[in-house]
């Protein structure tokens, strides 16, 4: 038997030390593979394609975002495995000292098993991830009814990358945790009986920094939505919140539970001091595992969120408000007559309308122009307040949504504008901006007092604005009127017509290429953070077993054990989630600044849909545990 | 010529009320002795052993083995000497799970990077000494708690060591597997010269030394030499015991 041999012996035959660590490893190089996957996919190379300009900058921006988080969670979380795993082994190693091993023959036998380890995880992460991203790219393409979905290929770059990435990752993992097991102090090692690490200092200031640094995180993100889209910005309100959350889960939670512990009354109370106890014993390890589980879900949770607001029929009828617009081409004989008919249809199949022709003229410089009147009756078939203008002033209307966030920044909006058409011309002041209901194809809109309406009149094209109540259903009657209307073969080329379901229909199918890829994304994060918890009680199952095996020989019925681990577990379960909420919620909040629609819904929606699976994995592996730990009683 | 020679020997656990566990120890043992170190619970005879198998450090005096003073040797040199000089048994056997009979008998030599048909001799040799040749490919979970302290005292022989280190290596057994252990400890002694020191609570063990030495709170409280027989020598153990305070009637308590 040579050392070579040893080592490889001592993880082949140990498999049950080793499956934990090793699984998480993979796990993580899996995660990380099928984000570099999505990364160099050929069809989201560049921008993403999108409908909304909006939504295509916050797609790419949270995908960046995601990418630092990932790569530093997985180092991280093998970090977190490792010395997890080297202190369930602490003894072994005091018996290899005093047979004669030399801490450098220690240190390398810990850097040949965790370069094999390594080496394996990385070959197992990287082919579960290509079955794994096959078969999610499958699923939610058929499940999204989307066509033109990700196609499936051999990705060589992310292959090459994840490998790459993650050999370094494992060297500095394995130099590290030579140095994590202090070679010196034998006795230490031998005795190894099973020591916590000391909690960690508390102090009162870096709690309030906590908060503190939460809040800055949270101001940042409005800022972000508000006034600058950067992503330095982004980038800084995520670094921001996942320093608070740290302090928040190391500090804060020392303080709380040394208040806890402080109350007689309540310590002890039946089975309290044994969770109350069991809870500060691995108060460290869980403040770190809190934390990470928070960020995790967190990001999760925003990601799917941020996604989901785009199949919201509201985003469609944002870009575009009207259901239907019939455009008319020059002079068009054909417009009164056509008009008619789309009212017709639109009553026969009984939908709530209301429609308005209004009249838009061109300025020198491609402004749209536009009667105060004209805009005051789309306004008021919108739902928006109506305006007033004396004879001097203008409104400026934005296009499209994107142009209105634009212009509700400083200093995007002039307070004089001078207009010029035909022969006429004039310095205008500027009164506010409009809303964004005259989607035109102009650069943008200027809204004249109807003193000055005769001006709109000039290079002017007439269009028609139809607004139906229940516009989603419009797909059948669109398909009618559009037959209708190209029945007279005469009439090609006086006209135009936009349907927005048709539209809505268009950007699902296109729209779903973000969508599937945050929706893979989010899920991947999210099973991260919960096998997380469960790597993390498989480490220490044995511990625990002889743990309460003790307390049952004490009198502990299984009844009361129950108990204390379903405290325990509702602790590690739900309260990283419930801090996760907290930040999404506030994610979506500053998402509601960019978007004019509701994302209540779709946010609570998510909500509700993660609790539920996370109460699955909290029934399923609280049920895995207790029957683990009662099997050998 | 001595192989053991400890001088003035002191350790002082600094922990939150400083206690001394040891105070001016001095013990030598001759090449080819059989000393046992025995004294109640606490009385700081783990502590003695854990410092000469360079295990634990001395707070003062000195402690010299084979001519080297191990304890003021570097980290690496310190592991070369534990591999070459000593050989250890202990109580709970301390075998790697992991391996096979043979491959932890083996372990000492791997480390030291011997050639392979020198383990190939040696494992077979000390196999048939100790009466385990049959049970060599078998996993430490399939042996009984006598064979797993055979194999233990294999491992501890087999690099030939200077001195071999016994912590309580009957404590897990039962009294027929006890009997044998120690009956094989003595044999080794008497046969292959190896110098042995053995901690204990256990008087039947004991009485398999050449020489036994008591001590109490720390301090050297008496020796007994073994005369002529074994049995005369048990009595005299059990009565300086049961000086040093009521310790017959104790209950040996387990100790990991």
């Amino acid at each position: 038997m040579t050392f070579r041999q040893f080592a490889f012996r001592n993880i082949v035959r140990n498999k049950r030390v080793y499956v934990a660590h090793f699984l998480s490893s993979s796990f993580s190089v899996m995660i990380f593979f099928i984000y570099a996957l999505l990364l160099f996919h050929p069809n989201l190379q560049g921008e993403l394609a999108s409908t909304s300009i909006t939504i295509s900058q916050l797609g790419m921006m949270a995908m960046k975002a995601s990418q630092y988080i990932i790569f530093t969670f997985s180092f991280f979380f093998c970090m977190y495995s490792v010395s997890a795993f080297l202190k369930a082994r602490k003894r072994e190693f005091g018996i290899l000292m005093v047979q004669g091993m030399s801490p450098k023959q220690l240190h390398q036998l810990l850097f040949m098993e965790n370069m094999m380890i390594g080496l394996a995880s990385i070959i197992v992460g990287i082919v579960t991830g290509v079955v794994f991203s096959k078969l999610v790219l499958l699923v939610s393409a058929s499940v999204l009814f989307i066509r033109n979905g990700l196609p499936f290929y051999i990705p060589w770059q992310a292959i090459s990358l994840t490998a790459l990435a993650f050999i370094v990752m494992f060297l500095v993992v394995s130099l590290l945790t030579s140095r994590l097991v202090k070679a010196d102090q034998l006795i230490e090692l031998i005795r190894a009986a099973d020591k916590p690490k000391p909690e960690p200092k508390a102090s009162v200031w870096l709690a309030l920094l906590s908060i503190v640094l939460i809040v800055a995180g949270y101001a940042c993100v409005f800022y972000f939505a508000m006034r600058e889209e950067s992503r330095y910005i982004l980038l800084a309100c995520v670094t921001l919140t996942v320093m608070g959350t740290y302090f928040l889960f190391t500090q804060l939670s020392v303080h709380v539970l040394r208040w806890l512990r402080s109350r007689r009354g309540l310590l002890l109370r039946k089975t309290n001091l044994l969770i109350l106890s069991e809870l500060s014993y691995r108060m460290r390890d869980n403040a770190v595992m809190f934390f990470m589980v928070t960020v995790v879900t967190a990001a999760s949770l925003t990601g799917i969120g941020t996604s989901f607001a785009l199949l919201n029929p509201g985003l469609a009828a944002m870009e575009k408000p009207y259901a239907f617009t019939y455009n008319s081409i020059g002079n068009n004989p054909y417009e009164e007559e056509h008009w008619k008919v789309i009212e017709d249809e639109l009553g026969r199949a009984g939908f709530d309308y209301e429609s308005a022709r209004i009249q838009v003229g061109t300025t020198k410089n491609g402004e749209g122009l536009l009667a105060l009147s004209s805009y005051n009756r789309l306004a008021g078939m919108l739902g928006y307040p109506p305006e007033s203008l004396s004879p001097n002033e203008i409104l400026l209307a934005p296009t499209t949504v994107f142009q209105q966030t634009q212009f509700n920044k400083k200093g995007m909006v002039p307070e004089t504008l001078t207009v010029a058409v035909g022969d006429w011309k004039k310095d205008m002041k500027v009164k506010a901006v409009g809303a964004a209901i005259v989607d035109t194809y102009e650069k943008r809109v200027i809204v004249l007092p109807d003193e000055l309406a005769e001006y709109a009149k000039i290079e002017s094209t007439n269009h028609i604005k139809f607004v139906v109540k229940d516009w989603e259903h419009t797909q059948e009657v669109a398909r009618k009127i559009e037959a209708k209307l190209e029945g007279n073969p005469d009439t090609k080329g006086d006209y135009y017509l936009e349907t927005l379901v048709t539209h809505w229909l268009t950007s699902k199918q296109e729209n779903g290429i973000i969508l599937m890829v945050s929706v893979l994304i989010g899920i991947v994060f999210f099973t991260f953070a919960a096998s997380f918890l469960y790597f993390r009680l498989y480490t220490d199952l044995e511990r625990d077993r002889q743990h309460y095996n003790m307390i049952a020989k004490v009198g502990l019925s299984r009844k009361e054990m129950g108990r204390v681990v379903t405290v325990q577990f509702m602790f590690m379960f739900f309260l990283p989630f419930f801090v996760a909420v907290i930040h999404s919620s506030v994610a979506f909040m500053a998402l509601q600044q960019l978007v004019s629609y509701s994302v209540l819904q779709a946010s609570i929606l998510i909500f509700i849909s993660f609790a539920v699976v996370q109460f699955a994995y909290f029934i399923g592996i609280r049920w895995r545990y207790l029957r683990n730990l009662t099997r050998a009683m | 010529m001595d192989i053991v020679n400890v001088r003035d020997l002191c350790k002082i656990y600094k922990e939150k009320v400083a206690h001394e566990a040891l105070t001016n120890i001095d013990l030598t043992i001759a090449k080819g002795e059989f000393v046992g170190i025995m004294g109640p619970s606490g009385s700081g005879k783990t502590t003695l052993l854990n410092i000469i198998s360079t295990i634990d450090a001395p707070t003062s005096g000195d402690v010299r083995i084979n001519g080297q003073y191990p304890h003021d040797l570097f980290p690496e040199q310190l592991a070369s000497f534990r591999r070459k000089e000593l050989g250890f048994v202990f109580q709970s056997f301390n075998l790697l799970n992991t391996l096979t009979v043979e491959e932890n008998i083996l372990l000492p030599l791997t480390l030291e990077g011997a050639s392979l048909k020198e383990m190939d001799m040696k494992v077979k040799e000390i196999a048939q000494k100790l009466g385990i040749s049959d049970i060599l490919h078998k996993r430490t979970y399939e042996i009984s708690g006598g064979q797993a302290q055979r194999t233990a005292i294999a491992r501890a022989l087999i690099h030939d060591p200077k001195l071999v280190l016994a912590d309580e290596p009957t404590g897990n057994l039962d009294s027929k597997a006890a009997r044998d252990v120690m009956e094989l400890m003595a044999h080794l002694n008497r046969t292959e010269q190896t110098t042995m020191m053995l901690v204990t609570h256990d008087a039947m063990a004991a009485s398999y030394c050449n020489r036994v030495v008591f001590i109490k709170d720390g301090k050297f409280h008496n020796e007994i030499e073994c005369g002529e027989s074994r049995e005369e020598f048990y009595q005299k153990i059990i009565h300086v015991l049961s000086l040093l305070g009521g310790y017959r009637h104790d209950v040996s308590s387990i100790r990991v």
